[in-house]
């Protein structure tokens, strides 16, 4: 009975060693599978974005972690940019009306091309869904939010267009909201 | 004997937590690439930012890789290996005379005018596949068989089926197999786009060459994933330098500038001229 008494202990002392370890690996486990926001680092600091304006599913899909580029994607949901700009529409022809926004932290290099850009380029495009071929009125724009280092781009449909700055406004101020400046120690 | 018996799980239990802390303690640091740091809002996010800032190492920025006889400076952000999706896939992202290189869909987009970066709630960017090499130059200069049976509409593509007018979407006409799946080793729905037609009773034209694009359905590696449409584009960025990269048929209509623009960031990486070239 006493010997069974300390076989008891002993698992039991195992069984709390598996508890005590598991500490360290459990963890870092969890920890990889978050699907928290989104923390873009570039070379003029960090941008922290919550999921919602992640670029696309993927993204979440795939747990692809934060990593360090000049360059990155977000959009402004459709019905977070038809609640923030009025007169924006959330859909058009059927199709969600996500703007999807490409951001560049320019280099040196690359500021003497982007230097003051504001551009916007229009063609006539259609969706490209098998069977169904709906033609739209295609924007694009750029921006260089002068004198920070930060061009934009991204693409309007039909008559969202008539609200490009507004679009660019909002854009401009998530990016603010966003940023964290790099610290020097 | 029976003594042993209980303090054996003991010794057995000590033995098991040093050689964990050991373990734990030995294990490599995990990448700063592929770490993760999660953050509830941005109004928390500038107090977790000062611990990142400290834990930030001194990044390696550009990798050398010796392929086809060239020296290149490849930016880590345009390694391959270190993508989330070379854990996928296990294949090698680099040989003798081959390497792949990635250019995300945010670096495409704001290099190229008109490039899509999302398209059907998919990224675009993608590796692209880099032949390197004199060895690579005699390879590519051979006709393409597959260019070549769909011109002269023979052996899978006998019964091949030519669209009459350009495809509105993409500005090219289509050429579609019968069957569907005239590759032995795919399964899939694939098609050609070409922007002039095929003429089986005229010499097959070299002078540019005829070099149809080959485009299929593919579905992604994760349940639910949308399908893609893609199309192989193949660039010759250099004598001895080629390319092919996939692009979905909405950003096709950028395909030269894009081909332009990776043939001027890549040739930016070469750091010595190959020995071969006598330069």
């Amino acid at each position: 009975m006493v010997t069974n008494g300390k076989q008891f202990l002993g698992r039991a002392w195992h069984f709390f060693l598996i508890l005590f370890t598991s500490g360290f690996i459990v963890p870092p486990i969890t920890k990889a599978d978050t699907h928290g926001s989104i923390n873009v680092t570039t070379d003029i600091g960090s941008f922290v974005f919550p999921k919602e304006f992640v670029a696309a599913d993927v993204w979440k899909t795939l747990k692809i972690p934060p990593f360090e580029t000049n360059y990155f994607l977000f959009r402004l949901p459709s019905n977070y940019a038809e609640s923030s700009i009025q007169g924006f529409a959330a859909t058009e022809n059927y199709f969600e009306q996500n703007v999807v926004v490409t951001v560049e932290v320019l280099t040196e290099k690359r500021e003497a091309a982007m230097k003051n850009i504001d551009s916007s380029k229009c063609r006539q495009a259609s969706h490209d869904l098998y069977p169904q071929s709906v033609p739209y009125k295609r924007c694009e724009y750029r921006k260089h939010f002068s004198p920070e280092p930060i061009a934009i781009k991204y693409h309007l449909n039909g008559e969202n267009n008539l609200y490009f700055r507004e679009v660019e406004a909002l854009i401009r101020q998530k990016l603010t909201e966003w940023k964290i400046e790099p610290r020097n120690n | 004997m029976s003594k042993l018996r209980i303090i054996n799980p003991h010794i057995g239990a000590i033995l098991s937590l040093i050689l964990t802390g050991s373990l734990i303690a030995c294990s490599p640091k995990l990448p700063d690439q592929v770490s993760v740091q999660e953050y509830t809002s941005p109004s928390d996010a500038s107090v977790k930012d000062s611990q990142l800032s400290k834990a930030m190492p001194v990044k390696v920025k550009s990798i050398e890789m010796t392929v086809g006889g060239k020296i290149f400076s490849v930016p880590t952000e345009h390694l391959a290996s270190l993508m989330p999706t070379a854990q996928l896939t296990p294949f090698e992202t680099a040989g003798t005379n081959t390497f792949l290189a990635h250019f995300s869909a945010a670096w495409l987009s704001a290099h190229v005018d008109g490039y899509q970066p999302i398209l059907n709630k998919g990224f675009q960017g993608d590796a692209i596949f880099l032949a390197i090499g004199e060895k690579i130059k005699e390879d590519y200069s051979r006709l393409h068989p597959v260019a070549m049976n769909l011109w002269y509409k023979r052996g899978p593509y006998e019964n091949r089926v030519v669209m009459a007018e350009k495809e509105f979407n993409t500005g090219f006409y289509v050429i579609q197999p019968i069957p569907y799946q005239s590759r032995a080793d795919y399964d899939g729905e694939q098609w050609f786009l070409t922007e002039t037609l095929p003429d089986k009773t005229k010499p097959y034209p070299t002078e540019p060459r005829w070099q149809p694009m080959t485009c299929s359905r593919k579905t992604g590696l994760i349940e639910g994933a949308r399908v893609n449409t893609k199309c192989i584009v193949r660039g010759k960025i250099a004598e001895d330098i080629f390319l092919d990269i996939d692009l979905s048929s909405e950003n096709l209509h950028v395909r030269d500038l894009v081909i332009s623009v990776l043939a001027k960031e890549i040739k930016s990486w070469i750091v010595e001229k190959d020995v071969n070239d006598g330069n």
